[in-house]
């Protein structure tokens, strides 16, 4: 899809300059780190909502769960649906109106409140890590996948991005990141929806579906002819979505990991300008998760059925807006992917950010700092990050081929269940004490490496060992098992030591002192 | 081998018996217990004040999501 005429490229342009404006308007109001961090505690549902879906939708995934709906087939679906939705409705019910009335700006600063300042920092390090590192590979990876779909120089791609990204995160802080996503989610949804129905009406609707999929399947060959529209897949299936990781992993850890524990995502709703907001944009975001998969995983079938023999399944999507979209809507299919990095990447610059000046400055550095100087250091980093996003990316560039990529993000990835374990019980549990907090987590975080060396040739291979796992990238698995060890670690340590005092976790566990407060 | 592997050859073992129809009710089940849940909330947890002053409910909405996930996962 090389080829754009002139008016794909004015659709872009129009998009780029209407988020750049409404940012930098917005930027013009801010004047305490209240206003840059929280949007000043005002942010009303529906655009937390829209923000929470952008936020979770990188530009990667656009072309990525279409890619892995060609080659694997439509379970590929369960990461939106069974390993988002529930887990925002507990969030919406249980977590979000705990963390709203707490006050705070940060997940961490809630776990010193309930626990106190080592596991904050373990958090905040954790979190930060893992966040500043997605800036570079988003950036990266979108860069790259620009390269393969329009030709255009991934280094130029990663500067522009991070520079648009950067002047409006730069002027207005939470709110311009949410406002611009609320833009972003409805190209997004309007771009992938054309593909769609422009896709559907080509193979003369569903039932050109169904009869294309249905002799991709009597040809057999992919991993998806087997089953392409079946969400629960056998635990032998050579796909990556075993049911057994798809339902413990991602459903009962790396889903409530992210909507719960995720500073990224909850920071949106920490801003919103009452409790009931907090909870309806969670509930709005769910609603609107349903219909995710239906636009952005089946055009990956509806390319399965029209081109059965691709060599890779990221070159679907591409394929069939360069064959069937006409000149005009392959602009609007190019918004949205923008649109949809653009809100991921904004997002994480904004929650590092926050991290940093909350977590660390003012918590370390100069807990006197007033709240003219949060802004100015808020935005101090917020611009460190993008500078050091565009670095990393760069960095990553030369180290293509190396496997680097999936390495790190299955590392990032490790302490995700330890900290669920510990926000789970923090919240849940009045009983859950410090010290089984910290050990649970560094418990924890420690099993999952151990499951992840274990599994590595260089350590399996001399000793004459099998690999642990026998699928290609178990991160589910190590997601559970770190989950469990630290949950019983932290059950265990609590229970032997002293419980904490009830003034201090006073509205800060789900319970009956839950003040009710709009 | 470690004892690691033997453990993990077990659960897996365990696991392959596990037939996917069971699977299904596994999924569709947790669905259904979660939307049980939300449906007996007390009234406090699921509605709020609006700016507009007036109290709103999210208990049909989170149903309705909650639904639409059972609908899937009973016929996908």
């Amino acid at each position: 899809m090389g080829n754009l005429a002139y008016i794909d490229l004015l659709i872009v342009v129009v998009y780029i300059v209407g988020t750049l404006v409404l940012g930098i308007t917005l930027g013009r109001r801010m004047s305490t780190g209240k206003d840059f961090f929280l949007a000043g505690r005002t942010l009303p549902w529906w655009a937390i909502g829209f923000s929470l879906v952008a936020t979770d939708i990188g530009g990667t995934d656009i072309i990525g769960v279409g890619g892995a709906a060609y080659s694997y087939g439509m379970a590929v679906a369960n990461f939106e649906w069974i390993g988002c939705i529930p887990a925002m409705v507990v969030a919406a019910f249980l977590f979000v109106p705990i963390f709203w009335r707490a006050g705070v700006y940060t997940i961490p600063e809630f776990l010193e409140r309930r626990f106190d300042a080592r596991v904050r920092s373990a958090l905040a390090v954790c979190w930060f890590a893992f966040m500043a590192c997605n800036i570079g590979i988003m950036l990266f990876a979108s860069a790259r996948m620009m390269q393969v779909l329009f030709g255009w120089d991934p280094v130029v791609c990663v500067l522009t991005m991070a520079a648009l990204v950067g002047v409006y995160t730069l002027a207005g802080g939470l709110a311009a990141v949410v406002y611009t996503d609320v833009i972003q989610c409805i190209v997004l949804i309007g771009g992938c929806l054309l593909v769609l129905v422009i896709g559907l009406i080509d193979l003369g609707g569903l039932s050109g579906l169904r009869a294309g999929l249905e002799a991709v399947q009597a040809s057999g060959g992919t991993a998806a002819a087997a089953h392409p529209t079946d969400l629960i897949l056998p635990l032998d299936t050579p796909t990556p979505f075993p049911w057994a990781g798809i339902y413990f992993g991602l459903g009962m850890i790396l889903g409530p990991a992210y909507w719960i524990g995720n500073q990224a995502i909850v920071q949106r709703s920490l801003g919103a300008r009452t409790e009931f907001d907090a909870k309806a944009s969670y509930i709005f975001g769910a609603l609107l998760k349903n219909l995710l998969p239906v636009i952005i995983a089946v055009p990956g079938l509806i390319a399965l059925a029209k081109y059965p023999g691709l060599a890779q399944g990221d070159e679907a999507l591409p394929t069939l807006v360069a064959h069937m979209m006409p000149v005009g809507f392959r602009g609007l299919f190019l918004a949205a992917f923008l649109a949809a990095l653009m809100s991921s990447v904004d997002s994480y610059v904004n929650s590092a950010a926050t991290l940093v000046t909350n977590d660390l400055y003012k918590r370390f550095l100069n807990p006197a700092a007033s709240d003219e100087r949060l802004l100015r250091i808020g935005r101090t980093v917020t611009a460190g990050l993008i500078l050091w996003g565009i670095l990393f990316a760069l960095y990553l560039s030369r180290l293509e081929g190396s496997g680097i990529y999936a390495i790190f993000q299955t590392l990032l990835a490790f302490f995700q269940g330890p900290a669920l374990a510990v926000v789970l019980t923090g919240v849940l549990w009045r009983r859950a004490t410090a010290p089984g907090a910290l050990t649970g987590f560094v418990g924890g975080v420690l099993c999952a490496v151990t499951l992840f060396a274990m599994n590595q040739p260089a350590v399996y291979g001399p000793m004459q060992w099998q690999p642990l796992f026998r699928i290609g990238e178990p991160f589910l698995y190590f997601s559970i098992w770190a989950f469990l060890v630290a949950l019983v670690l932290v059950i265990v340590v609590s229970l032997l030591t002293e419980p904490e005092a009830d003034d201090k976790i006073r509205g800060l566990v789900y319970g009956r002192d839950l003040p009710e407060r709009q | 081998m470690t004892p690691l592997h033997y453990f993990g050859d077990l659960v897996r073992d365990l696991l392959l018996r596990v037939p996917l129809g069971a699977v299904r009710i596994l999924f569709v089940s947790t669905l259904a217990v979660l939307l049980l849940w939300v449906l007996r909330l007390p009234q406090r947890d699921v509605s709020g004040i609006a700016t507009s002053g007036q109290r709103h409910n999210l208990r049909p909405w989170a149903a309705v999501a909650l639904l639409v996930q059972l609908v899937i996962y009973i016929f996908m």
